[in-house]
């Protein structure tokens, strides 16, 4: 009896270390809500990031002057775009899923097919854009240069089709087209829409008190969301040109020694996108969150930790379960709304 | 010694004699060669000394300072870039040149700079995208202190035509003295 109380005693730390190891390794392996895929290959910031229409690939652009292709299942790359010489702040996904358009400090607009072969280049632009948007019928695509003009072309001839004739010397970082193809938004401080057809001025959209970094349009056309340096995400109704919600995502997450902590602070946001049903918003920014919002009511439905500098892009996948981000630490992640 | 040897003998000595001539003359002329070299090498090497201690400098136009990620974080540059901010460049107006600081995403925060054109000097200090400290000198002598943030600001000015104290809070003007006379002339972004 006794040599066995002996053995139960001194085994008995082993045992409470062997069941808290077990412990620890079973919580490691239980999925963590916050738990993104990453996807790595730029070696620069990131800038840009956009789910292709079709679901099947995803683009990004990068200060390291590429364009990348990723295969949207499994995160793995397809293609790198060597075409710019120089920093590539954004990038699109033309409507039928065919080309990739994208601007460099350079001012070259480049048009590759989605496999990366350079189909053209769009010329003649004065300065650089800070975006790129391409017509839901992938026909035209439309840059803020910085003569204050908007340039307009058509994509399959390369021609200039129409330049809308902003304030001169204004320059904007945010365009988007309206679903229907009717209408273009350029967001400076104030939102332009302008009719994409004739370049006429539709109406103006105040509020914002710093840059509008980014701008969407509700699927169904009814709403605009815009990011701004003011530190505020807008969800305006385009019928009544009234601002419905407005956004002020606070908490500013620091990494130190890989642990987060949240500072009560706000910071300017950079980017902002609709789900594909039009029922929730997406938003990022400089507070290195990405976050989830009730498009209808604007409240805060979820947010997702794990960026490690600013959120430069998100972008939601065709069917609207995963949403991808962009950011500033060279990564894309990809997160599981179904989790 | 046998007489048939002689000739030989002699005729030996004499190609010996003519050897040792051409070897010493060979020898003499290499010496000539090796210090004419080591005199040319030690003048070259003097004048590529004196010539640095005259510089004593590096002559670039350009200096950048990156951190373990590889984010440029200091630049000396002639002219400095657009501003970085959050991913993108914005136009910043006009060139300016002098030392540029950016914080651990790249995003430009402030600098010690002169401006082309008209030739202000600036120090400034920047939060993402906007100036919120900033001293300036004009050529002429006018000088400027501002802090602001927003719809408040706090604004010193000294020139020819005297001195001048702005406060603003909430966007209205709660003092100043007395009612500005200088010019404004705010930076260059």
């Amino acid at each position: 009896l006794r040599r066995r109380s002996f053995l139960y005693e001194s085994y008995t730390p082993i045992f409470v270390v062997l069941l808290l190891a077990g412990l620890m390794v079973i919580a490691s392996l239980r999925p963590n809500e916050n738990e993104a895929a990453v996807w790595r290959g730029h070696e620069g910031p990131v800038t840009d990031f956009a789910f292709s229409p079709a679901g099947d690939f995803a683009v990004s652009s990068s200060l390291d002057g590429t364009v990348r292709t990723w295969e949207t299942e499994t995160g793995n790359p397809l293609h790198v775009f060597a075409g710019h010489k120089n920093e590539v702040f954004a990038v699109s996904v033309s409507g039928n899923g065919r080309l990739v358009i994208s601007t460099d400090l350079d001012g070259a607009i480049l048009v590759h097919t989605k496999d990366g072969e350079l189909e053209r280049r769009l010329a003649g632009f004065p300065g650089w854009a800070a975006d790129v948007a391409v017509s839901p019928d992938s026909r035209r695509a439309a840059a803020w240069a910085m003569d204050g003009a908007i340039w307009v072309w058509d994509l399959v001839s390369g021609g200039l089709v129409s330049k809308f004739e902003g304030e001169r010397n204004r320059w904007g970082m945010a365009l988007a087209w309206s679903p229907d193809g009717r209408f273009l938004a350029a967001g400076r401080v104030a939102v332009t829409i302008w009719n994409a057809e004739n370049g006429e001025r539709v109406k103006t959209l105040e509020g914002h008190r710093d840059f509008i970094r980014d701008l969407a349009f509700s699927p169904d056309g009814r709403f605009l969301a815009t990011a701004s340096m003011d530190k505020t995400v807008r969800i305006w109704s385009l019928e009544s040109d009234e601002i419905l919600h407005t956004l002020r995502p606070e908490g500013f997450v620091v990494y130190t020694k890989n642990e987060p902590t949240t500072n009560p602070i706000s910071t300017p946001l950079t980017c902002v996108c609709f789900s594909p049903d039009g029922t929730i918003l997406a938003s990022g920014g400089a507070d290195r969150v990405v976050r989830l919002w009730d498009a209808k009511t604007g409240e805060p439905i979820r947010r997702f930790e794990g960026h490690r500098m600013t959120v430069s892009a998100v972008s939601f996948s065709q069917d609207g379960k995963r949403l991808g981000s962009a950011s500033l630490d060279r990564t894309i992640r990809v997160w599981d709304l179904d989790k | 010694m046998d007489s048939t040897y002689q000739p030989q003998a002699m005729d030996s000595i004499h190609k010996l004699d003519r050897r040792v001539r051409h070897l010493t003359q060979g020898m003499g002329g290499l010496i000539v060669l090796l210090a004419v070299i080591l005199v040319g090498m030690t003048a070259l090497k003097t004048k590529a000394t004196e010539a640095q201690d005259a510089a004593g400098i590096l002559r670039v136009r350009g200096l950048v300072v990156v951190d373990a990620n590889g984010t440029e974080r200091v630049r000396i540059e002639a002219p400095l870039p657009e501003p970085l901010i959050l991913g993108k460049r914005f136009p910043r107006g006009g060139d300016v040149s002098g030392i540029m600081l950016y914080d651990d995403e790249g995003n430009e925060r402030g600098g010690y700079v002169t401006s082309d054109g008209f030739p202000n000097v600036f120090f400034t200090l920047d939060s993402l995208g906007k100036q919120h400290v900033l001293f300036l000198a004009e050529p002429q002598g006018d000088t400027a202190f501002y802090i602001w943030n927003g719809e408040n600001a706090f604004r010193l000015s000294v020139g020819e035509e005297g001195v001048s104290l702005k406060i603003r809070s909430d966007g209205e003007t709660i003092f100043e003295v007395p009612k500005a006379k200088l010019k404004e002339r705010g930076g260059n972004r």
